[in-house]
């Protein structure tokens, strides 16, 4: 990744600069190779200006694909745009900073221009040499770097140059896997799952997709243009997919073996790289016929629809979650099972998944988690469906990084982490999972995170936990494209410039992206966020927070930071009762506040011993104030006696005198007689 | 010889009385010019003795200390020169030695009178500067944690707590 710019506003229309290799062009739209996600722009190579480039500017809500970036840094076959550079530019046009890939621009236009288009039909000689042979190269070497292009589909097929006859992939990087991808051309786990949470999936799902694209390219548009979605699912389920895309349209032969073989639903018949290449090369296999879910004799009946096998059954489950409890538990449910479908085994595997849960009713929820439990039951390979949501695992990152304005769908996924439902969904799993580890490991951590909600937890701390890469989304800094901590702090120092009446330097989403992208930070840093924001441990919760992470980003100066902490902390020294003291930390932490060194401030700060130190002397001088005073009262009082006791001393002290001088005076008139 | 009944009590008591009486009346004769120097010069402690209605007879006693320093002169010239009752006489009817004698007693009289008046202010003024040293010490309090100091603990508590809950 090239290193970053730190400068948001460049001058609006001047090219920008990636890496010092590459122009981009924000006055040089290119909408013709836009990306639903991107938008694309002029870019130029600074060495050779002969590089027809195109430069993808990413949507910062969306978690960057780097490591699928990082892939294709150096790839080879020519099949697919290649990546040249990636990194942040400042973007006048929009005053933020923005991900940017550069990449090579395609030689020819988008094969189909858009979902509904029509363009011309591919004969069979067209799709072995101008589609299959520079394709499948690509998803051959995809596969070999343990990566999935999950973007196949025929608007993200460019013609190769203007005569049109060889076609090359579009980008795989600009959205979360398959994000985009329309469910006609992804498999049947795929089409269940919502867009954001298909995950990386398999070799097996750009097969499919690369079938279901070949289907298009044969026929020259979408296969099923007006076909509803849900209607689509439950034909590819009950008659496969074949039948479902391909069955009313005509296609060669030939044709129609490979879409067979590309579009089968059943794993193992699908067919991989070496059978493509095998009808690429002229053999003929006999046509398969495909492998459908068992029927049952009778259909099973849920909110007025009928369902003939288990894995239809279990979309029903998922789509009528509302009221799919009541069926689950009913005898009549485990009466299809064993009598209409004779599915011993998924009786085992519902009893094994849902066990005592069907029986009993415990409380609000359990007829969602019950249902999810049974869909599992019903089709281990289908998504983890909740609630109306369906994800693999592997999607659920990009799932948060898309929920995060929709109130209703966060809180849905808070209710899925806390059910803990990945671990049953994972043990459902017919076709053990490579990477089931890791997820169950993460799945583990999700209720703790959503069960919390203080700063630093809830639905942004799993966004952060589950998106290695997704910047910042705090609307404080979300403009500069906040990667890493050293971000941040300049991030955060621009903010402060002009931070209004009540600056929050550290919102839910800092805190979450400190606590998970800053290693050093541990919960005990986040706990003081819990508190009052007025409170004094809050604010020096937020100076400790921010002291870390400048040590951490190896910033030295943040002056306008540091002044507008200095300024939070104003109300802290104020809570001093002791005069000198508050005169004297005035004065230091207007000092230290003119440093640009947050750990100047929090070395004045770092005791907390201090503020209970003065609180107790405070209480201290309080009660001598009020001892003293009553003694004064009594000292009045006594005033007020001085006469009585002035007499009746006063006459005492005159009988003595009188006394004392007369003796004296007597002693002398004797000596003067006698002497 | 016959052993005599020892006397009663009360009669050896009647006895030393009149002995001592005797004694008395026999030294007032030998010195009575001076005893009625005496007797006309201490009128005003007499007096003041009988006026004084406190038990210690301090007005008494102050009065008389000074009355009695005035007549000692008078009482010493006589004893030195002429101790008789005419020397006596003239004495007594000598108008500076009355002077001398009922000023002496009037001086005790005022040092009586003002005595208390002293006490009393140098009373006040001792308390007056306790005062004000106490008055200091809170004014110090209240320098060096504000005027927070001069409620009472509870009046602070709920203060605190009335901004916690703001």
């Amino acid at each position: 990744m090239a290193e970053a710019d730190t400068n948001v506003s460049a001058a609006s229309g001047a090219a920008v600069t990636l890496d010092g290799r590459f122009d981009i062009f924000p006055s040089s739209p290119l909408p013709q190779y836009d990306s639903p996600s991107a938008k694309a722009y002029l870019a130029q190579s600074k060495r050779d200006a002969d590089d027809q480039l195109v430069a993808m500017l990413l949507d910062w809500k969306l978690p960057p694909q780097i490591d699928v970036m990082t892939t294709l840094r150096n790839f080879a076959p020519t099949g697919m745009t290649r990546v040249m550079e990636w990194g942040i530019v400042p973007w006048a046009p929009e005053n933020r900073r923005l991900m940017v890939v550069v990449m090579e621009r395609p030689g020819g236009d988008r094969v189909m221009a858009g979902p509904k288009a029509t363009f011309d039909v591919f004969d069979e000689q067209q799709i072995i040499k101008g589609v299959l042979m520079p394709l499948i190269p690509v998803i051959r070497d995809l596969q070999a770097r343990g990566q999935t292009h999950r973007n196949i589909r025929p608007t993200n097929l460019f013609f190769t140059d203007s005569q049109n006859h060889n076609v090359m992939l579009g980008d795989c990087f600009t959205s979360p896997p398959a994000f985009h991808q329309p469910a006609w051309v992804e498999p049947i786990e795929s089409h269940m799952c919502d867009p954001s949470a298909r995950g990386r999936g398999r070799l097996y799902d750009d097969i499919y997709s690369l079938g279901a694209t070949i289907l298009a390219l044969a026929i020259g548009r979408n296969p099923v243009p007006d076909a509803d979605q849900h209607q689509l699912l439950l034909n590819k389920i009950n008659y496969g997919s074949y039948a479902a895309l391909a069955a009313q349209h005509r296609v060669s032969m030939p044709i129609a073996e490979l879409l067979r073989g590309l579009l089968s639903d059943d794993l193992k018949e699908r067919w991989t790289i070496r059978e493509i290449e095998l009808w690429m090369g002229g053999r003929r296999l006999s046509p398969k016929q495909p492998k459908l879910p068992k029927r049952a004799t009778r259909p099973f009946e849920l909110a007025g629809r009928e369902y003939f096998n288990t894995r239809a059954l279990a979309v029903g489950f998922s789509l009528e979650w509302r009221s799919s409890a009541p069926a689950i538990r009913g005898p009549a449910f485990e009466m299809w099972l064993k009598r209409s479908l004779s599915e011993e085994s998924v009786v085992e595997r519902l009893t094994k998944l849902v066990g005592s849960a069907a029986t009993k009713e415990s409380g609000t929820g359990d007829g969602e988690r019950l249902a999810a439990r049974a869909s599992i039951a019903l089709d281990g390979p289908a998504p983890l469906r909740f609630k109306g949501l369906a994800l693999m695992l592997d999607g659920i990152g990009d799932m948060v990084a898309t929920s995060l304005d929709h109130p209703e769908r966060r809180q849905i996924l808070a209710e899925l982490f806390q059910a803990r439902l990945a671990p049953i969904w994972l043990a459902g799993q017919t076709e053990p999972k490579s990477d089931s580890a890791r997820w169950q490991q993460a799945f583990e951590r999700l209720p703790q995170f959503i069960s919390s909600g203080t700063a630093g937890y809830g639905i942004e701390r799993c966004l952060y936990e589950l998106n290695a890469h997704i910047p910042c989304q705090s609307p404080i800094v979300e403009r500069f494209y906040v990667t890493n901590m050293a971000e941040l702090i300049w991030a955060l120092n621009d903010y402060a410039r002009n931070p209004g009446p009540a600056p929050k330097l550290v919102d839910r989403h800092i805190a979450a992206f400190c606590a998970v992208r800053c290693k050093q930070m541990s919960d005990q840093w986040l706990r003081p966020l819990g508190d009052s924001e007025q409170s004094s441990t809050y604010k020096i919760g937020i100076l400790k927070i921010m002291a870390l992470v400048q040590q951490v980003s190896k910033l030295e100066q943040a002056p306008d930071l540091t002044k507008v902490l200095a300024e939070m902390l104003q109300p802290v020294v104020e809570s001093f009762n002791n005069l000198k003291q508050r005169k004297k930390m005035h004065a230091d932490v207007e000092a230290a506040g003119k440093t640009g060194k947050t750990s100047e401030l929090l070395a004045l700060f770092n005791d907390m011993q201090v503020l209970d130190r003065d609180e107790k002397a405070y209480h201290a001088a309080q009660a001598n104030y009020h001892r003293t005073a009553s003694q004064i009262s009594l000292l009045h009082i006594d005033a007020g006696n001085a006469d009585h006791h002035a007499k009746e001393m006063g006459e005492q002290v005159a009988a003595i005198a009188s006394g004392s001088i007369a003796t004296l005076i007597a002693s002398i008139v004797f000596l003067f007689y006698f002497i | 010889m016959a052993d005599f009944p020892a006397m009663p009590r009360s009669a050896q008591s009647v006895a030393s009385k009149v002995i001592g009486g005797v004694i008395v009346v026999g030294v007032c004769v030998w010195v009575l010019p001076t005893v009625l120097v005496l007797v006309i010069g201490m009128v005003p402690t007499i007096v003041a003795f009988f006026t004084d209605r406190r038990r210690e007879k301090y007005a008494a006693f102050c009065v008389g200390a000074m009355n009695l320093l005035g007549v000692l002169p008078v009482a010493l010239g006589m004893w030195t020169r002429d101790h008789s009752m005419d020397s006596a006489m003239r004495n007594v009817t000598n108008v500076f030695n009355w002077f001398m004698m009922y000023g002496a007693a009037a001086i005790g009289w005022g040092l009586y009178s003002i005595t208390p008046a002293i006490v009393a202010f140098v009373l006040r003024v001792q308390i007056e500067r306790r005062i004000s040293k106490m008055q200091g010490y809170q004014q110090e309090l209240i320098d060096e944690w504000g005027e927070g100091v001069t409620e009472s603990a509870k009046n602070a508590e709920d203060k605190q707590a009335a901004a916690a809950e703001r």
